[in-house]
């Protein structure tokens, strides 16, 4: 087992523009990333990117269904939000901030009359999964996307794997959202029990599925 | 089973991160080792992206990282490059 040997941390940068109305300190880390990012610090909002494409990805596709588009339209967003961000107040809300941005994104496609080739009927109960999936693999190689099924089984495999506790946990914070200590609340244990089972599960699946990502390192941040 | 690397910024840090569960005054610690300039910091980054693809699949949301993110990235430095 690992010894954490973080150092204490330097204070908060100040917030960059002085003049705007300010939000209370960050209470969350997202917080923390956009006052830092609004100060300056490139690498902050680089990490919103890393966390949030994904996700901003796939509002987009609950309505645009074509890959290129799609890719297009969450790098729009992902530009608005860059822009947009001294004017975010409640910065321990990116999330729902961007999620919002990403809609109205994939909103004003719709009504630009710039849809043309991505007639399809949008499909707001589409699951999304499985449209991720279909983006990327209609996206990419045949070989792109038999890699990407393979990780993904494997994934499945691994999570299927864990043990029991671990794989609740990582349920539990994922499928239903729950924060470290609602989780700990509902199993009845300690919030850094919960934590560790969570990183320790993740863990063993990163371990699971590296092999099959160590192809495409070049293509990741 | 546990991974094997040996950056000193451990996985149960990266994992608290990317749930929005480490104390914010923690964060710049954490991006001062993810600067690309610092030791380790390829694995720390890659480690760190791994596990955002574990979370967002368990989520639901099953994408690989075809460089998805880095031309997002990129197109974000021109951006900031062309303002005035």
């Amino acid at each position: 087992m690992r010894v954490e040997t973080l150092n204490p941390a330097p204070p908060a940068a100040p917030p960059g523009d002085a003049d705007a109305p300010r939000a209370a300190p960050p209470a969350s880390v997202d917080g923390e990333l956009v006052a830092r990012a609004c100060a300056g610090e490139e690498i902050a909002f680089e990490l919103l990117v890393v966390k949030y494409q994904r996700r901003a990805a796939a509002e987009i596709r609950r309505v645009v269904h074509d890959a290129a588009i799609v890719e297009e339209l969450t790098q729009d967003a992902f530009m608005r939000a860059y822009d947009g961000l001294p004017d975010l107040q409640d910065r321990d809300r990116f999330w729902p901030w961007l999620r919002t941005i990403s809609r109205n994104v994939a909103s004003s496609y719709l009504r630009s009359g710039q849809n043309r080739l991505d007639d399809r009927p949008a499909d707001p109960d589409a699951d999304a999964t499985i449209l991720a999936f279909e983006q990327h693999a209609s996206h990419g190689s045949v070989e792109d996307e038999l890699a990407a099924r393979q990780l993904f089984e494997a994934l499945r495999r691994a999570m299927a794997a864990l043990p029991d506790r671990q794989r609740d946990a990582i349920l539990m914070r994922e499928i239903e959202g729950l924060d470290y200590r609602s989780i700990a609340a509902t199993m009845g244990l300690p919030v850094n029990t919960v934590k560790s089972l969570i990183f320790r599960g993740r863990d063993a699946i990163a371990v699971a599925i590296r092999p099959m990502l160590q192809p495409t390192r070049s293509r990741r941040w | 089973m546990v991974s094997d690397r040996t950056h000193p910024m451990n996985d149960e840090i990266l994992s608290a991160f990317l749930d929005d569960e480490l104390p914010p005054e923690r964060v710049g610690a954490l991006l001062v080792a993810l600067r690309e300039d610092a030791p380790g910091s390829a694995e720390l980054r890659d480690q760190l992206t791994v596990l955002q693809l574990i979370k967002d699949a368990v989520g639901g949301v099953e994408a690989p990282d075809d460089g998805f993110t880095l031309r997002i990235l990129a197109r974000l430095r021109a951006h900031r490059d062309a303002r005035p």
